[in-house]
This record gives structure tokens, sequence and C-alpha cells, in this order.
């Protein structure tokens, strides 16, 4: 026999399949209206069928097994944010799909975390009839995962938003920031370890307070952006990074070469060292076959060699690595072909530059042959292989 | 005259499953008006000279060609997924771990290959979203199921989840679980055939 519920979706169902037969018949099944109606059926039929499985879920009030065990009987679960949070990263996860990937992986990170808590969570809920047994399984199971990465997540934040504060402030007060935050975090430290009895209550807002203070000056030291000397350093390329775009090579000297820094890291991880003495330039490949006479080096590795200048001028190292030809055509309608070429800063006497480079083709692929030569000082030479 | 008091109210039950009907005959709505959107864009769109002489509908750009095979293997994917899923509903009532844990298990990896196919699919079909009106329209019913796919794959993960942390006798959410893969799979089927078949 069929029930209350079941009739009524039956019925819309018969219904609107008539309405679709004819809606079709007088439209000549239009395709808006007609399959709108079609799957409105569908959806009814479905509706119908759930319905009749679960006889309205109707259960006899005189069973009182079933009466205890439907889940309307039983108490109803606690609040929970993880729905409102997943909803939130879902919000998120789209907006990050139209605008900026770094939202879109944020959302989804936040979303795995909100699915993974909240069905946790519903389990646990339903784990007893005692609440508190519920909560402690709930810890039990989450709380090996949640410190560690809550932990992380902390530090992380602490020390973003530390970098920020001393990337913005002047090089002479950073190192006053720096021993005024160590000189905070060691007097609270000694004082929560000597005074065992303390309230709970007040170190948490100490440490709370500590945290909301860096987050703060990380935002705000954001916001200002950094010094005037790193922006300045990075356009100009003081720190001879790997960036050789807009990099001049001749002669000359550029605004860049003015600051470029003389001193490299004793870490750095070199192949030769070029030396330049005002007439001569020589090489000393580390355990390299052709000392003195050429720069051997392996074709798509990348390396990196010193520069050392010793001549009283300012001087740079150019590597020549053959030419290339641009996607732009010159007005003979042929592509512009340009050397490949990388480049040390311009430096003084005594001082010492680091250049990364990786060499493309093997140097039997340019007839002039590739080489390694101080701009503006004839003969001073050297040949690079790459085999 | 001694009145009984009323009998309490009967409690609903397989709310579960109600709400994954509910569910589902929201996305068969979803899916059938972005599908009756999809034909009549067919319907409205231009004539123009196809092969020999005959005058065909300009609806689909030139150079747009739709691999059939991974389409193909991505509908009996889900027709496999299905039987698994239904396959997880028997051996749960049979309080069979092992199996329950087999019949998720595989209805995971055919969700994951699922995706996989949906992604090979747009790989092979190489159109941007911003095309035109086809390729938009393309990407958002491929890509509203590529989403309904993610949705499946998280309900098989929770269904696992609470079967193997002691639900063992609550079969309602196993069986909703293959009620949504049903769904899916009839989602898919219409998908199918109006997108990639009547092309």
């Amino acid at each position: 026999m069929l029930s209350t519920g079941s009739k009524l979706f039956v019925g819309l169902a018969g219904l609107t399949a008539a309405a679709f037969t004819v809606y079709g018949i007088t439209q000549n099944f239009g395709a808006l209206g007609s399959l709108g109606l079609f799957f409105l059926m569908l959806a009814l039929i479905g509706l119908a069928t759930a319905v009749i499985f679960t006889r309205d879920g109707n259960i006899s009030a005189m069973d009182t097994a079933a009466v205890q065990n439907a889940p309307a009987g039983t108490r109803p679960a606690g609040d929970s944010m993880w729905p409102f949070v997943a909803a939130a990263s879902a919000v998120l996860l789209i907006v990050g799909l139209v605008t900026d990937k770094r939202y879109f992986v944020a959302g989804l990170g936040v979303m795995i975390v909100a699915i993974v808590e909240w069905m946790v969570r519903a389990w646990a809920d339903r784990a007893s009839a005692d609440a508190a047994f519920n909560q402690g399984i709930r810890r039990r199971i989450m709380h090996p995962l949640e410190l560690p990465l809550a932990g992380l997540a902390g530090l992380a934040v602490v020390i973003y938003g530390f970098s920020r504060m001393m990337l913005a402030a002047d090089k002479n007060i950073g190192p006053v920031i720096f021993g005024v935050g160590a000189a905070l975090v060691l007097l609270f430290g000694v004082t929560f370890s000597a005074k065992s009895n303390m309230r709970r209550s007040m170190v948490v807002g100490i440490c709370a307070v500590g945290g909301v203070a860096v987050v703060a000056g990380g935002i705000a030291s954001a916001s200002i952006g950094q010094r005037d000397a790193i922006t300045t350093a990075r356009e100009e390329d003081h720190f001879a990074s790997r960036n050789l775009a807009n990099r001049e090579c001749d002669g000359g000297e550029s605004e860049g070469d003015e600051n470029a820094s003389g001193a490299v890291s004793l870490q750095s991880n070199t192949l030769a060292t070029f030396t330049f003495n005002g007439t001569n330039l020589e090489v000393d490949q580390i355990a390299g076959s052709l000392d003195g006479q050429a720069l051997t080096v392996d074709r798509g590795n990348t390396v990196s060699i010193f520069f050392v200048n010793e001549a009283a001028e300012h001087h740079r190292l150019r590597i020549y690595a053959g030419t290339k030809a641009s996607d732009t055509k010159g007005a003979d309608g042929n592509p512009i072909v340009t050397d490949v070429e990388f480049c040390t800063r311009a430096i003084g006497e005594g001082k010492t530059q680091l250049l990364t480079f990786t060499m493309p083709k093997p140097s039997a692929a340019d007839p002039e042959g590739y080489y390694a030569e101080v701009p503006g000082v004839e003969g001073a030479r050297v040949e690079v292989v790459v085999p | 005259m001694i009145a009984l008091p009323p009998a309490p109210a009967p409690a609903p039950r397989r709310q579960l499953l109600i709400g994954t009907s509910a569910v589902g005959a929201a996305l068969t709505m979803l899916f059938g008006g972005m599908l009756a959107v999809w034909w009549r864009f067919r319907e409205n769109s231009p004539l123009r000279a196809g092969d020999g002489e005959k005058l065909i509908k300009d609806w689909k750009p030139k150079g747009v060609k739709i691999p059939m095979i991974p389409v193909n293997v991505l509908l009996f994917t889900l027709i496999l997924a299905c039987l698994m899923a239904q396959y997880a509903v028997y051996a749960a009532k049979r309080a069979d771990r092992t199996n329950v844990t087999l019949g998720l298990g595989l209805t995971i990896l055919l969700g994951l290959a699922g995706l996989n196919a949906q992604a090979y699919i747009w790989g092979q079909t190489k159109v941007g979203i911003r095309d035109g009106r086809f390729e938009t329209m393309f990407y958002a019913l491929t890509g509203s199921f590529f989403v309904l796919l993610i949705v499946g794959l998280v309900f098989t993960v929770v269904t696992a989840f609470r079967h193997f942390g002691g639900r063992t006798a609550d079969h309602e959410v196993v069986t909703s679980h293959a009620l949504f893969w049903y769904i899916l799979t009839v989602i898919y089927i219409a998908v199918w055939f109006v997108v990639y078949v009547t092309k």
C-alpha cells in the first residue's frame, strides 16, 4: 500500500509526466521546457522511490526498540563550528579559482581540515551517552594531529610576522627589535619557569598578547613594505642573483655596479676561480684538468664561479656562450640574433663576486668558441669548453 | 472516565537516506537545467555548410575534438563504482568488515580514476574556458560534474571512517553512499549522451 508521502510524490511525478507529454506534443519538444520537465519528472520519481522504500520513515509507536534506535530519538549532536568553516573554505576555494591560486590552495587546505574535524566530531558525538567520554575520545584521536599542526602553524605565523618586521625596520633599529624581543621571551620564560603556581589564564594571556603583537607588527610592516635599501638592492641586483636579464655586460659601469657586494659567503660551492690582475685573466678550476688554460663546464649543469679583481680599477667578468635567435624579427624579416652571455657586477680592487650560470649548448656549436673575458681589457680572455 | 495519553509521535527514520534523495533531486534539476540550456544553445545556433553539401548547425567550433575513449571509460568506471558501493552495502548487512573495506576501497579507487579520466578529457580536448560559448558551457557542465565526483569521494571517505569507527550496525550511511553514487552515474549518463554522444 502506498504511504501518504509516497502518494504525494507519485502524484506529482505522474502530473509532471503528463505535463511533459502535453508540452512536448504542443511545443514540438522544445529544448528548455521539455528537458526541464523531463528532469523534474526524474527527480520526483527518485523522491517517490525513496519515500516508498522508507515507508515515509514511519515506525509504530509500539515498536519500542525502533523508537529508541531512531536517529531522532537519540541525543542531538553538539554545536560545531566545522560546518561553517567548511562552507567558508568552499567560498575561498571558488574565489581563489577565479582570482589567485594562493586563495585556492588555502581554501583547499582549510576544507580538508574542516572535513576531517567535522567527520571525527560527528563520530565521537555518537560514541556514547556520556558527553565527557565522547569529548575524551575525540581528543585522543585528534590531539596527536591537531597539536603539532597548530604549533607548526603558529610558529609559521610568528616567523613570517617577525621577518616582515625585520625587513621593514631600519638596519640600525633591527638589532634592537631582535634583542628586545629575545630579552622579553627570556624574561617571561624564566618567570613561567620560576613561578610554577602562576595562573594558567595569565600565562595564556601573556602568550596571546605576544602573539598578537607579532602578528599585528607583521601586518603593519608588510603594509609599509621593505626598507628602501633592500628594494633598491634587489632592483639593481646588488646580491649578484641569477636574474641576469637586464644586466649590462660591457666594459662600462652602471648604477647597480656602484653598490654591488664585493664579498661572497665562504659556503659558496664554486667550480672555479677567475682572477684578474690588471692585464691577465687566469682561471683555477677546482679539480680541473686544464688549469690556467681553459674552463671546462658540463652542458646543462648549473655551476657557480668566483671572480676576483686584483686590479685597481673596477672590472667585471663576462662569459660568452654563443648566440640565440629571439622571437622578434628585424627590419630584414629575419629573427634578431643576440649573444648568450653571463656577467658579474663591476667590482673594485680586492673584491669578489659569485656568478651562477648554465651553459645551454656545446661550445663546438659556435664558430667563435665560448670564452670568459674582462670587457675592455685586450687579451684578458680564457677559453670556456662545453663538451 | 480515564483518558489515556496520546501515543508519542513516531520518530522519523532514515534521515540520511531521505537527505541523500533530496540532494539527488536537486542535483538532477541542476544538471537538467544546464543540459536544457546546452540543448537550446545548439538549437539556436546558425547553419553552415558541413562535409559534402549538407547544412549543419554551427555550434561546435571547428578543431574541437572530444576523445571518446576516455569519455566511455569514465562511464564504465562510474558503473563499476556503483557496483562496488552496492557491494559494500551487501557486505555491511552481513557484518563482513573485510568486504566492506574492499567495496569502499575500490569505490575510492574508481572515483579517483574517474577524476583522472575527466582531467584527461580536458587535456585532450584542448579548449580554453574563455574561448567561446561552447567552451564555457562545456567546462560549466563537466566542471560541475568533476566537483560532484570529489563530493562523492569525500562521502566514501566519511562512510569508511564511520563504518570502521565501530558503527557497523549503521547500514544507512553505507546505503545512502551507494545511492549517491547511483545518482552520480545517472547524471553522468545524461551528460555523456547530451554533451559527448550527440555532438
